[in-house]
Formats: structure tokens, sequence, C-alpha cells
């Protein structure tokens, strides 16, 4: 089932399936390896619950959920 | 110094050194050029940049420390000063730092190297906690993909510098021919590249390769499109370009691209990569504890409190000791120039004029140096991001960004420090409007004159209340100010907030004083003579042409504009107290002793008889918001590179100000409490 990424909870895993939005935020999603078929999971929220830290590619990145509505993935 | 015959000495060689950010490219840097080392920024931007020298027997290496990078893609200035560094002065080897421990994504940086030149080195840094994760690299396996060289390091203790410099000068003396790797892209992109390559003037490219220019035209990258567009011998190509992305199959070529250079590095990985169980790991356990739910918020505050704290009780006794000193320096001036037959108004000038602006730049040294020392091992062990990701949400909710926290708290200290902080901040926009608003939070100068004004005005609880109200104030507007001015000033989108957590790992002292020196150096070098300058100029302003500061130029000013005090309740005096306070807040104590012909003992009784408490009140307001002081002025156009910004800066305070201090005297005096 296709899902935004935002909607990950902690400690939930899933499969990019695409990047949507546009321009530089788009363009550095994709730098920094968020492309189709990569498998991501969502570690933790920061206390107000906004942003969201994520585990990719052996990395934790923090997004925050505006940010991260834009990716489509099918959970794991 | 060795008696060696000396060898023929090879052309001097520039290497880049290029890599993320947080990959340990400083300490690389430290360890090559020691102190042989200079600081500048590049041309028009606000990034440092770092170029040192590296003496080998027989040649001599500049090195230039490229800011760290995720990509190449040139969405931050850092990017785009990368890369056309790359492009432009075409270094002759390129070193790519690498952390072995994040080898994916760090690599897809390498790939973007590879596509402008092939005189790469790659050093895998950080092989010890790659280690300690369970990670082990193939490096020969690696070196054979990639086609350059690679080189593993542990930075931190020095091992693997020799040999990156012996491969350096192998690649220097062409002993090592290179086989970049390259992603292979989709037929329909490549046949696109290929037609529009052919197209291009390859002498109007600005230095970049035909095929690379070609495709980033493809993908609409920003500032190669605006290159193009300054080129007629270009618009042939660019025109093609723009027909060939609209057609569907290269619709989505930015993530064609990516995709198929992150698809290339997953087999590189899957060859070179294999992974046991490392190690605890130690960053998932402090950050179940900093950014938990409850705690996270607390914890921030009371770090960045705590930082403030050692800065200010540090810099407090140093300051001291330095004021004995330049106290005593001033004194042998005036003893100097006495001796020397000079009127006595030239050694006033001397001492109160320019000595004084000395001892106002000596003054900010400590608080800068102990300051960014505390905030380099914040940002190096990798703190400083959890703190922003803490509280962005909250930050938010104002039009700031989580980045901005720090900043602003240091503006509670000092604001020169706090708008030099906000370079951490990486979006211009989001930048601006930290540096922006943080001439608003109550500065420890301004407290200063608080705690003297409510001592003399008020007592108990309303001595409470009216300092209280000062810091809600303080904040407040910094609040609402941050909301208007990114409603109206940046309006859009709000940037996105995409930040790597980096682990943790203990701070090199190394590269923290490194970096303190750095930015408090850099302040005095740049901000001693304009403050000097300034302060002469304050002085002769308040001095001449007769010796009493009312018969003054400033007093005569103070005078002309008085009717502005007027709605304010205030006299000529009071504003004439302001110009003292634009050199240093506190200095309008200094100036209202003056004015009124009293020592500072005797200010508060003489206050007291000419001004109600309301009207004190309003002028604290007055001056917690009119303008920031000289040094944070320069700070601000030192960050901003902007006469612009700079004198909106100023401008926007004093309107606020009369406007507040005008609202509080009227409504106070219709409440009568005047």
């Amino acid at each position: 089932m296709v899902a935004k990424l935002s909607q990950l909870a902690p400690g939930q895993s899933a499969r990019i399936v695409s990047v949507g939005g546009c321009g530089p935020t788009r363009r550095r999603m994709l730098d920094l390896g968020l492309v189709a078929g990569t498998d991501i999971s969502a570690v933790r929220t920061a206390p107000l619950n906004d942003p969201v830290e994520y585990a990719v590619r052996g990395y934790h990145l923090a997004m925050r959920r505006r940010d991260a509505e834009a990716i489509a993935v099918e959970l794991l | 110094m060795t008696s060696e015959i000396p060898q023929a000495a090879k052309p001097l060689a520039t290497v880049a050194l290029a890599g993320n950010p947080n990959v340990g490219k400083s300490t690389l840097f430290n360890a090559l050029t020691g102190m042989h080392q200079h600081v500048g920024n590049w041309s028009g931007k606000t990034v440092a940049r770092m170029e040192g020298t590296h003496r080998i027997a027989d040649r001599t290496l500049r090195i230039i420390d490229l800011p760290g990078t995720y990509s190449l893609s040139a969405l931050s200035p850092e990017e785009l000063i990368a890369r056309e560094f790359i492009a432009q002065e075409r270094p002759d080897v390129v070193v790519n730092l690498v952390d072995a421990a994040n080898l994916e994504r760090n690599l897809y940086l390498t790939l973007q190297l590879l596509e402008l030149t092939d005189k790469v080195v790659v050093v895998l840094n950080l092989m010890d906690i790659a280690e300690a994760k369970g990670i082990a690299i193939d490096i020969a396996a690696l070196e054979a993909r990639l086609g350059v060289p690679v080189v593993p390091m542990v930075a931190e203790r020095r091992t693997g510098k020799d040999e990156t410099i012996s491969i350096v000068q192998r690649l220097l003396d062409g002993e090592y021919p290179t086989r970049p790797l390259r992603a292979t892209l989709p037929r329909p992109v490549a046949e696109a590249i290929a037609q529009v390559a052919a197209r291009l003037d390859p002498s109007a490219l600005g230095g970049f390769d035909p095929q690379w220019f070609a495709r980033k035209l493809l993908e609409g990258d920003a500032a190669i499109g605006e290159l193009a567009a300054s080129r007629p011998s270009l618009a042939d190509a660019a025109s093609l370009a723009e027909r060939l992305r609209r057609t569907p199959e290269l619709e989505d070529l930015e993530a064609e691209v990516i995709g198929a250079q992150y698809g290339l590095l997953a087999e590189v990985m899957a060859e070179v990569v294999t992974r046991s169980t490392g190690a605890e790991d130690w960053t998932d356990r402090i950050d179940r504890v900093v950014t938990h739910r409850l705690w996270g918020l607390p914890i921030t505050v009371l770090v960045f409190g705590l930082m403030f704290f050692i800065t200010f009780s540090l810099a407090t006794p140093i300051n001291d000791w330095f004021g004995g000193i330049l106290d005593q320096g001033g004194g042998l001036i005036r003893g100097f120039l006495t001796a020397m037959g000079a009127p006595s108004v030239a050694g006033d000038f001397a001492v109160d004029g320019l000595w004084a602006g000395f001892a106002t730049v000596a003054g900010f040294f400590p608080v800068i140096a102990i300051f960014f020392t505390l905030f380099a091992i914040l940002e190096d062990s990798g703190y400083l991001a959890r703190a922003a990701f803490v509280v962005d949400r909250l930050m938010g909710s104002f039009g700031l960004h989580g980045r901005s926290f720090l900043p602003l708290l240091m503006g509670f200290g000092c604001n020169v420090p706090a708008v030099m902080a906000a370079r951490i901040v990486d979006n211009r926009a989001d930048r601006l409007l930290t540096i922006l608003v943080n001439p608003l939070m109550l500065c420890q100068a301004r407290l200063v004159l608080f705690v003297f004004f409510v001592g003399t005005f008020f007592t108990g609880l309303k001595a409470t209340l009216a300092m209280l109200s000062l810091y809600v104030i303080s904040v407040g507007l910094v609040l609402l100010i941050s909301l208007a001015f990114k409603k109206t000033l940046f309006p859009g989108e709000p940037s996105p907030f995409i930040m790597e957590l980096p682990p943790y790992h203990r701070p090199i002292a190394r590269n923290v004083l490194a970096h303190a020196w750095r930015s408090a150096g850099g302040f005095l070098r740049r901000a001693a003579g304009q403050i000097t300058l300034m302060t002469g100029a304050i002085w002769i302003f308040t001095h001449v042409p007769a010796g009493t500061i009312e018969q003054s130029i400033a007093g005569i000013v103070g005078h002309a504009l008085a009717p502005i005090g007027v709605p304010m309740g205030f006299d000529w005096r009071l504003l004439v107290s302001l110009v003292g306070g634009f050199l240093a807040k506190e200095g309008a104590l200094a100036s209202l002793a003056v004015i009124y012909g009293v020592g500072e003992d005797g200010l508060g009784g003489v206050l007291r008889q000419n001004l109600s408490p309301l009207a004190a009140y309003a002028f604290m307001v007055v001056s917690l918001v009119y303008i920031p002081c000289y040094s944070t002025l320069v700070a601000i156009w030192r960050e901003t590179l902007s006469v612009k910004w700079t004198a909106f800066s100023a401008t926007y305070g004093l309107v606020l100000a009369f406007v507040l201090g005008t609202l509080i005297y009227q409504v106070g005096r219709l409440l009568g409490l005047g």
C-alpha cells in the first residue's frame, strides 16, 4: 500500500516509490539518496512531533513533515 | 634545517580538498598546512575560504579547502563555489575525503567530482569508526571500481596523511593513469546529451566539459541556465535543451540521472563492503535522551544556558584584567603627550576617543574567542544538529529555522558573536532574517544599563516586573518581527529543513581552537580599525567646537531633534545620550553622567529629579530597540556583505523605537502613570 513518508510512525520501514515536489528541495532530497527503490525507516520524532528523524542508506536525516509529504512510499 | 642539495623544484601544484560536511576535512587541512594557512572569504560570499601550503622536498602544494558539500548541484553558495572552483581553477588534484562509515552517500559526491575531473584521490577517512560499526571495506576492489587511487586514513591519528601526499605526487607526475567511473545513463538521456553537446561552443562554457554542461542544461540547472542565457553562442544549444526537456522520456531527467548514479553505487557497495555486527551505537543512546519528548527542550535550553554562562563567567575576569592594562596604557599615552608639550585636548582625544575604540575591540576578544570555542565543540560533536532538530517546530511557528535558535539565544550575551554565528543557517533568507532580528535580543550591555535604570526608578516587586517585562518585550519583538519580516521581505514557501544528524564524536581540540582563533582573529582584524575610527568620530561629535557636550555638535543636533523626544517624554539630554549608546549600549550611562555634569555615583539622583519613572521606562524600551550598537552593525555588514541590509537593520530599529517609546509614554500618561 502506498503512503506518504510523513505518515511513517517511528519504527516503521518503507520503500520509496517516487519523490514529488519540484525545484531545489526535491533536488536536495535526490542528492541525499532519496531515490525510487530506496529503503527508509522513521526513527523518532522531535519533542513537538516535527521534524522526524529517518534512517536511510546507513545514515540519519531529519526532515519536516511538510517536506516528507512529497515522498511516496510503500510500507514494508 | 638540513643541508640537502636542493633538487630541481617542480612547479607549484594546486590541491583542492573536497568532501561532505563532517568528514574531517579541517583536521586534514590543519595537519597538512600547520601554521601556513590563511583565511578569507570566497569573493562576494560569506563562505570562509581557507588556503594553505604544504612543502615537500622538491615541491610546494597549494592546498585549498573547499566548503563541505553533499553534492555539486549548486543548490547553495557552498556547492556553487566548490563546483566552479574545480571547473574553472582546474586544481591539479582533488583530494576527496570520504566518510568510510557512511560510504554510499559520500561516494555520490565522488561520482560528481569524477564528472568534472579525473585527477581525484579518494581518501577513506574515519576508518576506525567504520571498523567499530562492523564495516569492512575492500580497498583494492573499491580502487578498481572507481578507477582512481583510494587511501585509508584516520585523520585524527594522522595515519594515511603521508600516503595521501605520495599518491598526490604520483598523480602530479603523471605516474597514475586514472579511469574515472561514470554511471551509464538511460539511452534517451545519453542521446539527448550528445545532441545538445554537439551544438555547444566549447570556448563559452566557463571551463566546464561540454557533455556535463549539456546534461546540466537538460536537468534545468539554474546556474548553468543563467550562464547559457548570457552567452549568445550558447543560445541554440539552450533552446534545443529546453525543447528536449519537454519530451515525455526526458521529463524527469534529474531523478533518472541521480537514480542511475545511486544504482551504480549500490552495485559498488555490494562488491566492496562486508558488514558484521558492530559495537554498541552510542549515538542512539544519547539521542534517546537529548531528543526526548519531555526532556529534549529543557536539555537544549540548559546546554545553551550553560554555554552562555561559561562564556561570560570566563570573559568577565579576563576583561577586567585587560581593562586594568588598557587604563595604564591610556595613562601612558596621556603622560607621553603631556611630556611632548601637546595641549590637554590632544590627550583627551587620543585616550577617550581613539584608545577607547581599541579598548572596545579588545573587550570583545575574550567573549568571541570563548564563545566560538564552545560553539565549535557543540558543532564538532554533532550536538548542534540535534538542538536544531528539537527546537525547529517551535522556531518554525515564527518563520525561523531550527538552526536560528543558537544565534538568537547568543544574542542574550552579545549580538556581535551572535550575528557571526548565524552562518550555521545555510539558507540565505533564513540567515538574513536571523541576523536582522538578532539585535532585538537583550544583550549584556543593555542589561547593565537596565539594571541601573530599574534600580534608580523602581523598588521591590515593581523593579522585578520592570526587568522581566523588558525580557518579555525583547523576545516578543524578536518573534513578532521575525514573523512580519518573513511574510513581507522573504515571502514564499518556508525553506526546507533537511538536515543530516551525524553520529556523535569527540571534538578534536586542535580543530576547535583553530576555529575559535579564526573567528576571534577575523573579527579583530576587520573591526579594529572601523571601531576605533567610530569612537574617535563620536568623541569629536561630543567635544567640538566647544569643550562642553551641550555646545558640541551632538548638543546642537540634540536640541534640534528635541521635538522628536517630546512624545516619548525625553529631553535633548536623553536623545544625546543615545548617541553615546550607539557606540556601546551601556555607554548611554557615561554620556548621561557627562551631560548632567555628575559622576556615575550621582547620576541616579539627578535622573530621579529630571525624569518620571514612566519616561525612564520608555527610555529603556527605546534603548533596547533603537539601533544595533556600532560593533554589531559592523558584524552585520560583514556577514551580509550588503550595505542595503545593514542600513535597513539600523533604520527599522529607529522607527520601531520611536513608535514603541511614544506608545508607552502616551498610554502610560492616559493611565495616569506619568
